[in-house]
């Protein structure tokens, strides 16, 4: 059985075809044989019988009239069948009366029996003879015994041919099965093969897109088509694995990337924070060395550089915030009505303080006049719009000595709201523009470095302009200028013009009769507020903590307005506001945090806060928002 | 046939067993030796009988009827008369008797079933032929030519065997009929020609 295992499927079906009909062939050529075999020695029996008994008729007369000649004659018709050896012819008494042999050498015996006892015919055959013992016997009367011996040489030579006959045939047969069977096992086998050669295919190449032709319509049929989806599936398993494959390698890239950017980051941001503190604390320790010999004016100029030091590192460090917020996907757009003649002035109005501090007062920085006529209301976040206008213009500033820097808007279609900010700086080349709005990209010289920053601020008004719904651009010439375009979705709200908010920027605020509580935990903060608001002449409050507010609000009901820290201890500012608003629900409440994150300022107005305050705060800004207040409660205080 | 056979082996009683014996020993004796005249008589006697087994005779001559004998005639002068008397006064011709009857006249020839005319008839063949022509009368002879002149069987010696000759358009136009086997033996005379 294992040396059927190990042969091929063709040779099993061959063998097993051959087998079966070489057995059944032989088992009939058998029978056949057999039959033919019996049936012939049956006819030579019968045949001879026949020819006994008929010159036993014959030699009735020459046997009653006694005349051998005549049976001689009769006996000697034997000789037309040549398998006849010898006949002889016994009279009743069983006295040889006559007899023929077609050999000399053959001797006929006497009878050795008692003719009395053969009375029926006989016939036995012996090694090489059929001997056929017949009476002849007529109306009852026994004339005599005639036996005949009939040489099987034939027979067995016919016998011998039959077989010989049959083994050729036989032979015959089972070489047209084995053709056969090799032409007819081929409808079989041949799928088998092809898939094997085909598996071996794949296999060999990798090449799971090769497909099997189904023939048929049997089990190999659907051996065909399980195949075929079984390759479809690890095709799918190979798509999706390369996908995957894919996508890891992107995000790998991405994750390297990042990590570059991020060391590059932190030197970066390392160098720019290092190089204001140099002013900030260089400037600060000059000024306090006990025997230092500053004159006033210089002392002037050296708070005047701490102070411009420390304003760029706030910058920064907002800056930081904001991309780092951008990249979290934390930054939320409120939006709400944004008065955008009020928003353009009020940019204008700090820049050209900037400029002045930035000692670049040759510059004029001017609104397009355009936003002096139209007085639109668009529904957008007015904080970022703001934010994404200053660093542009802070941009400009930068990389502008001389000409002028001009800003504002203009309707580009019902949609969309177009802005822009252009100056007549130094410009930027083609190269430059493809890679401005990129994070820490910065346009640097080649033989040294002019221009400070970080490189955030175009990749953060990119970011801000996008999720607002815009689109960031800029065109630019080197060294006529650069103009920097975005969009915005044109969001008109329709609205009476009612009392338009300018801010009143005067330094002089007299609250000589406001009382105002301050909820400040930090001794030095509570200084510098308490100082910021002595020139207003208020009357200030101090609360320690949250608890001490309440307390101070419930004992004093002349309280017009309260300034609220909210990291406190006891009772922090979102608490202490809460319950302040539930005994008045009117008093306003600005808060003033170190807390710079989106959600920290949702928490707050949920809380009931007015406004809120972002630490550092300074001393114009905390006046004009208190002022705000403050004479919007007028009426009713 | 083996039945038949075996009640045939039975009805031979054991009786006249020797007598057979001794008959068939001499018989066998006459058959393959010598060859004399006298036994020629005997043989003649002998084959008388044998013939009779392939010869059938119609309905009117009562062979079934065993019980009524069987007549040979024997007409002129011949020596077999002595042969026949003895022979037959043991041996019996298909199972019936057998009585000689030596006649003279013609006349009596009427109830015979078999009529041997004796060599000293020739004159009077003629005359005896046309008489038993048409009767059911087996007629032997034992003379050169009368088969020839109708009588049915004529006794001859051939290469000192005795023969015999069938003149079978006689035997054609007798009322008795002559099996295929006695013909067989015989020299034929007369044959039936085609037509």
């Amino acid at each position: 059985m294992s040396l059927f295992q190990n042969i091929s499927i063709k040779n099993k079906i061959v063998s097993i075809i051959l087998l079966v009909s070489t057995i059944t062939l032989i088992i009939g050529f058998i029978i056949v044989g057999i039959g033919e075999i019996k049936n012939s020695k049956q006819t030579m029996l019968l045949n001879n019988l026949m020819n006994a008994k008929l010159i036993g008729e014959y030699s009735i007369s020459p046997l009653t009239f006694d005349d051998n000649i005549g049976a001689e004659n009769v006996l000697s018709k034997l000789s037309t069948n040549q398998s006849v050896s010898s006949a002889a012819l016994y009279d009743r008494n069983g006295i040889l009366f006559a007899s023929y042999k077609n050999s000399e050498d053959i001797f006929i015996p006497p009878l050795l029996k008692n003719p009395d006892e053969l009375v029926v015919s006989s016939s036995t055959f012996s090694k090489s003879s059929l001997i056929i013992e017949h009476p002849i016997v007529y109306e009852n009367y026994k004339y005599g015994i005639i036996i005949v011996h009939i040489s099987t040489v034939f027979l067995t030579q016919n016998i011998k041919n039959y077989i010989l006959i049959l083994l050729a045939v036989l032979i015959g047969m089972i070489i047209l099965s084995f053709i056969l069977a090799n032409r007819l096992q081929k409808p079989i086998s041949k799928p088998i093969l092809e898939l094997a050669q085909l598996t071996r295919k794949i296999s060999g190449e990798g090449n799971y897109k090769v497909r099997i032709e189904r023939k048929s319509n049997d089990e190999i049929g659907i051996l065909y088509d399980d195949f075929n989806n079984m390759l479809q599936q690890i095709l799918h398993r190979e798509d999706a694995r390369d996908v995957a494959e894919k996508k890891l390698l992107a995000a790998k890239e991405k994750a390297e990337e990042s990590d570059n950017l991020k060391s590059a980051f932190l030197a970066n941001m390392s160098h720019e924070i290092r190089t204001p503190m140099n002013a900030i604390l260089g400037f600060a320790e000059l000024i306090t060395m006990p025997d230092s010999e500053v004159t006033p004016p210089e002392k002037e100029n050296f708070i005047k550089l701490i102070n411009n030091s420390g304003n760029n590192l706030l910058r920064l460090i907002d800056d930081i915030i904001d991309i780092s917020k951008i990249e979290a996907g934390q930054i939320k757009i409120h939006k709400k009505e944004c008065y955008l003649n009020t928003t353009l002035q009020e940019i204008q109005q700090s820049f050209l303080e900037i400029r002045k501090i930035k000692e670049k007062e040759n510059i004029d920085i001017r609104i397009n006049e355009n936003v002096r006529t139209q007085n639109l209301i668009i529904n957008t976040d007015t904080l970022r719009l703001n934010q994404v206008l200053t660093n542009l213009i802070d941009n400009a500033l930068k990389f502008t000595e001389d000409g002028f820097i001009e800003f504002g808007y203009e309707i580009q279609n019902k949609d969309k709201l177009l802005f822009y900010v252009k100056d007549t700086g130094v410009g930027m080349d083609q190269k430059k523009k493809d890679l401005v709005f990129d994070r820490f990209t910065k346009i640097e010289d080649d033989k040294n470095r002019l221009y400070r920053g970080a490189g955030l601020g175009l990749a953060i008004s990119k970011s801000l302009v996008e999720l607002l719904g815009g689109k960031i651009w800029v065109e630019s010439t080197p060294s006529v200028g650069s103009t920097f375009y975005f969009n915005l979705p044109f969001d008109r709200i329709e609205k009476a013009e009612e009392n338009i908010q300018t801010i009143d920027i005067s330094d002089n605020y007299n609250w000589e009769n406001k009382t105002i509580l301050v909820a400040e935990d930090e001794p030095a903060n509570y200084i510098y507020i308490e100082e910021v608001l002595k020139i207003t002449k208020a009357r200030v409050l101090k609360a320690m903590n949250g608890k001490e507010a309440v307390e101070i609000f419930k004992k004093n009901k002349n309280i017009d307005i309260i300034i609220m820290d909210i990291k406190m201890p006891e009772m922090d500012g979102y608490e202490a506001t809460r319950r302040i608003k539930k005994i008045n629900q009117d008093i306003p409440i600005v808060s003033q945090s170190a807390y710079a994150m989106p959600g920290d300022i949702d928490k707050g107005l949920d809380s009931g806060m007015n406004d809120y305050l972002i630490k550092p705060v300074k001393p114009k800004v905390l006046l004009s928002i208190l002022n705000k207040h403050l004479n919007r409660l007028s009426p009713t205080g | 046939m083996e039945k038949k056979i075996t009640t045939y082996k039975h009805s031979e009683s054991h009786i006249d067993f020797t007598k057979r014996i001794v008959l068939f020993l001499f018989l066998s004796l006459i058959s393959f030796k010598s060859f004399s005249q006298a036994n020629v008589y005997v043989l003649k006697a002998v084959y008388l009988e044998k013939i009779s087994r392939f010869v059938t005779w119609p309905k009117e001559s009562h062979m079934d009827d065993l019980s009524k004998p069987l007549v040979i005639s024997v007409i002129g002068r011949t020596p077999l008369i002595n042969n026949l008397e003895q022979i037959y006064s043991v041996k019996k011709i298909n199972n019936k008797k057998v009585i000689i009857k030596r006649i003279s006249n013609l006349y009596e020839i009427e109830n015979s079933h078999i009529l041997f005319i004796a060599d000293s008839e020739k004159k009077n063949l003629q005359n005896i032929l046309t008489l038993t022509k048409k009767l059911p009368i087996l007629t032997v002879s034992e003379s050169d030519g009368f088969a020839a002149k109708g009588v049915l069987i004529n006794f001859y010696e051939e290469n000192n065997k005795l023969r015999f000759e069938v003149n079978e358009t006689a035997v054609l136009q007798s009322p008795l009929q002559m099996s295929f086997y006695l013909l067989n033996s015989a020299k034929i005379i007369n044959p039936i020609k085609d037509n």
